[in-house]
């Protein structure tokens, strides 16, 4: 025998109210929802029909409830639609004839009601939905009366008075439910989740009505000029977010049935901030924080967007990311990109301004498309050992993009680049390396050279045969001490004259110095997992250039004391090392200690010390 | 403790998590533990190094993260009081391994010995061994061993979940591994629906789901759901460019329907090859290789002798001009695919990397043009 399930209506809703909606509040955004589309299926029938929906708050007398009474002039509900919509759980009115699930958003929009548990959601905030409804279908249609209780049970009945065609909800409020209930409360909610629609929402409170939306969508205004419209818009979002925005940008694809405006923020957003975007949909408010819905580089403006076409997901507070989200995505990618591109030819001056503020999202638009990097490129601001300068002013300076795309590295290097009249980029920063290898594919006749120390140290000059002897002993020993330190030595003559040495590492050796640091205090299972990582040596991964240009290296090649020179080789490695902003590892500051200890001992011996 | 060191390390460290994962975000919390490290403060060198290994792990630059991982659990083992853990290593352990057992140079015996010690490490702060089995069966989906994993698989099954379990996402992704160790495709997919289906999701689920559903689909013959995926994969998947393993896929994929330019759109924006050894010596690169091999021969058998490439100045192959010869470039994927392939053999005592080179030389049978999603024409602006 099949028996059918017994559901636990009060259960269920508690379920949806606490997990699937955001809260209490969105029963008045059901009430609307319903209301509008009810009036939306009555203009199918009477085009004329404007619709209204009237909402009046009735505060409580001596120890009554507050309650609700919500009226819509649409189209109203017939005796079977009654039992079919209200009072089967899952089943909504815009779904066709036995369509099954799948089929349900391919039904075009006019009936979007989610009547099935739409109105239930009220049983979040009463213990009672009294719905009155008088069908416009058939003018001799009569006034039912239908009572849904949280229990799962409801009775209907026939009213001997008429009302006009359309419906009625009343509901009274639940104990520790009354801030849904006051005046500013419905206020603001209906003003919030149906401040778009078409058609006028009054709310009455105490003898005061107010139409909540009045002013209708403002980029759907028409005013005397562009400049009027933006500051409208700008205007709107003042009022809307609290902040002065940049620009406003307005938005519109008939293809996906979208429109709205886009606010330029005034401040750089966090990358990893979400996006929160403000999304109606049919008019109707579906988020405050929509996700998904603009191109991941365009975190530098938030929209407010109407759209006819997309998906929410059951909750309704978000949106299915399905195919329509996808092509709503790029339509609305593809405007930003002409307002940005608009700007250049239209306001370069503002453009300027824009790229200061948002310069990472124009990178890394700049990096996904060609025509867009050609435009911005020589715009964007980058440091280089000659000050922050746009890649227009470097390039018109010189004529090889020179660029470190590491911190450390870009340290080392710009003082001696700057010595020799090099200006070097640092690309260190987010996306700055991966925009100047492009340079040459993107822009005939643009070159670019990765600089490395050991690239400047190209440049350096060698010295004589005889320099060569001078230094020999200097070089071979210095060779000796530092081989432990994975660091060869090679003597040439560079500028600055005042650096004695320039420490110069290949792109992995911070890697390598890691992995040694790790293992030197590491337990044998660790020690032999980091030595089979790091693989069998391969040299040195470090370069030390003494600069025989310098007066401390020349006195220090003619010192024959073997002693005296291992100490100053060793204290000169610890010198260019922290010149370079490397940490020492345990070898390194030892032999610190050790060589500051020698060179105090030996610098009180010189004069004549250590008598007691 | 110095308060404005302090300050230093944390701006430096508040500005790494403020970036997106990548190259840039790990570069900071380096500089945050150097900073730290000189001026000696070992307490703040250990929390630097903490996000620092996060940073490493989630923007594929694992090698990073090896040192300071190992340098932290040390610095644990020496000094439990100073160095309070609250279980973020034994978590970060998980990761670790993770890691490391896609370096052939590190041998299997070792890898055991990691696992072992993880579990041991695991069960004395009172958790379960599942997370130990979850990588022993992923190091036998590496070793392509179907029999280990059938033994591993009830017994990681069987383990109580507990606070060091993986997220139900990613378990869901085990299992979609496991059958594809066992080359069943249909429970492979039925494993991966609701992650399909969009249930189940977390940092990295759906993205490497949609990547791995791929091949076995268009095994099935079902192109359309598998360029559905497709669509929805690339986009997450383009936002890295160190998602090699992702990026593999992907090419393979749009090589079996013959879409090329994407294809190779996608081999230069996540081309892993300008990288030091150990960066570049690792599973995602053997996948990259094999299927640039595929995407190159596939060019070359439609006639193609020559192709223009922005290719990073470091690869070995690499052409100043950017023109690149199509066979030449197909025999340097296979030979780095073989060379790469032989050294986990090797590793593993067995053939299942040339096994499955050989299975990837068949592709060719399987190509099957599908069209991509339509391209909009909705250029109109306002």
């Amino acid at each position: 025998v099949d028996y059918p399930f017994k559901i636990h209506l009060r259960g269920i809703i508690d379920l949806l109210s606490h997990h699937l909606y955001s809260g209490p509040q969105v029963f008045l955004r059901e009430l609307l929802q319903n209301g509008v589309d009810a009036i939306r299926a009555r203009q199918q029938l009477e085009p004329g029909h404007a619709g209204e929906i009237a909402v009046e708050v009735i505060e409580p007398r001596g120890r009554g409830r507050p309650a609700l009474a919500f009226v819509d002039d649409g189209i109203g509900l017939t005796d079977e639609e009654i039992h079919r919509f209200l009072s089967t759980i899952g089943e909504s009115s815009k779904r066709g004839d036995g369509a099954g699930a799948g089929a349900a958003w391919e039904r075009p929009v006019d009936f979007l009601g989610q009547f099935g548990i739409g109105l239930l959601s009220c049983f979040i905030v009463c213990d009672e939905i009294v719905v009155l409804t008088r069908s416009a279908r058939r003018p001799e249609a009569p006034t039912i009366e239908w009572r849904g209780r949280p229990d799962g049970t409801y009775s209907v009945k026939t009213l001997d008075q008429s009302i006009a065609p359309g419906t009625q909800v009343y509901l009274t409020c639940k104990t520790g439910h009354e801030e849904f209930f006051t005046p500013e409360h419905v206020r603001e909610s209906a003003a919030r989740y149906g401040g778009l629609l078409p058609c006028p929402v009054r709310v009455a409170a105490g003898g005061d009505t107010r139409t909540v939306n009045e002013e209708g969508a403002p980029w759907r205004r028409r005013f005397e000029s562009e400049r009027e419209r933006t500051e409208g818009l700008l205007e709107y979002g003042r009022n809307l977010f609290g902040i002065d925005f940049f620009d406003a940008v307005p938005l519109r694809s008939e293809s996906c049935r979208l429109d709205g405006v886009a606010f330029v923020l005034p401040f750089a957003p966090s990358p990893a901030a979400r996006q929160s975007h403000r999304v109606y949909l049919k008019d109707m408010l579906v988020s405050e924080n929509a996700e998904g819905l603009l191109p991941d580089w365009a975190f530098f403006v938030r929209c407010v967007v109407n759209t006819e076409a997309l998906r929410p997901t059951a909750s309704r507070d978000a949106f299915v990311d399905d195919e329509a989200l996808g092509d709503a995505r790029e339509a609305l990618g593809e405007q930003l990109r002409a307002y940005l591109l608009g700007l250049s030819s239209g306001d370069p001056r503002r453009l300027r301004r824009l790229i200061a503020l948002h310069s990472l999202t124009i990178k890394a638009l700049a990096l996904h498309d060609d025509e867009f990097y050609r435009l911005f490129v020589d715009w964007l601001d980058f440091e280089t050992s000659h000050g922050t300068m746009t890649l227009g002013e470097y390039r018109r300076r010189n004529d090889v993009v020179r660029f470190v795309p590491d911190l450390d590295r870009f340290r080392q290097i710009a003082r001696v680049a700057l010595a020799q009249g090099v200006c070097v980029i640092n690309a260190a920063y987010t996306y700055d390396a991966e925009l100047l290898a492009r340079l040459p594919s993107v822009i005939e006749g643009a070159r670019i050279e990765l600089v490395e120390p050991s690239v400047l140290a190209q440049g350096f000059e060698d010295p004589t045969l005889d320099e060569r002897d001078e230094a020999f002993e200097l070089v071979r020993l210095a060779d000796e001490v530092l081989a432990p330190y994975q660091c060869a030595v090679e003597l040439k003559k560079f500028f600055p004259e005042g650096l004695p040495a320039l420490y110069s590492t290949d792109p992995d050796a911070g890697l390598y110095r890691s992995l040694d640091e790790a293992k030197e205090v590491s337990n044998p299972l660790w020690s032999s997992v980091l030595e089979h990582l790091a693989g069998p040596s391969a040299g040195p991964h470090a370069r030390l250039f003494l600069n025989y240009l310098n007066p401390m290296i020349r006195r220090m090649a003619r010192v024959r004391d073997p002693a005296l020179l291992r100490r100053t080789v060793e204290m000169l490695y610890i010198q260019s090392l922290l010149l370079g902003h490397q940490p020492l590892n345990t070898r390194e500051l030892t032999l610190l200690n050790e060589g500051l200890i020698g060179l105090i001992e030996w610098g009180l011996a010189a004069q004549g010390g250590g008598h007691d | 403790m110095d308060g404005e060191l302090e300050g230093q390390v944390r701006e430096l460290l508040r500005r790494s998590e403020g970036l997106e994962w990548g190259p840039t975000r790990v570069m900071l919390a380096e500089e945050a533990v150097r900073l730290a490290d000189r001026h000696g403060d070992a307490k703040l060198g250990y929390e630097a190094r903490q996000v620092l290994i996060q940073a490493a792990v989630f923007s594929d630059l694992d090698e990073r993260a090896v040192g300071p991982f190992t340098w932290c659990l040390a610095a644990q083992d020496r000094d439990p009081k100073r160095f309070p853990d609250g279980h973020t290593l034994l978590w970060q352990y998980k990761w670790i391994i993770g890691s490391a057992d896609e370096w052939p140079q590190i041998p299997l015996e070792r890898l055991h010995a990691m696992i072992d010690d993880m579990e041991a490490r695991h069960r004395q702060a009172g958790f379960s061994a599942r997370s130990a089995y979850r990588y022993r069966l992923g190091l036998a989906g590496l070793m392509h061993d179907a029999a280990l994993g059938r033994t591993l698989f009830p017994k990681w099954r069987s383990a109580p979940r507990d606070a060091m379990a993986d997220c139900p996402a990613c378990e869901r992704n085990v299992e979609v591994r496991y059958w594809n160790l066992l080359g069943d495709d249909g429970r492979l997919l039925e494993a991966a629906a609701p992650i399909l289906g969009g249930a189940l999701r977390c940092t990295v689920v759906p993205r490497i789901t949609y990547a791995e559903v791929l091949l076995p689909l268009v095994r099935l013959g079902r192109l359309d759901e598998a360029m559905a995926y497709h669509e929805k994969g690339h986009r997450l998947s383009a936002r890295n460019t160190r998602w090699v393993e992702d990026a593999a896929r992907h090419i393979r994929f749009l090589t079996l329907t013959d879409h090329p330019v994407r294809a190779v759109h996608m081999l230069e924006s996540h081309f892993p090859f300008p990288h030091d050894p150990i960066a570049a010596d690792r599973y995602p690169h053997f996948e990259f290789a094999l299927a640039a091999r595929f995407l190159f021969e596939r060019l070359g058998a439609a006639g193609r002798e020559t192709i223009k490439l922005r290719l990073h100045p470091s690869f070995p192959a690499h052409q100043e001009a950017g023109r690149y010869d199509v066979a030449l470039l197909e025999s340097w994927f296979e030979a780095e695919a073989r060379r790469l392939g032989g050294l986990f053999d090797a590793r593993h005592g067995n053939d299942g990397f040339r096994r499955w080179i050989d299975a990837n030389l068949a592709l060719k049978e399987l190509v099957r043009p599908f069209p991509l999603k339509p391209a909009r024409s909705d250029r109109s602006s306002t």
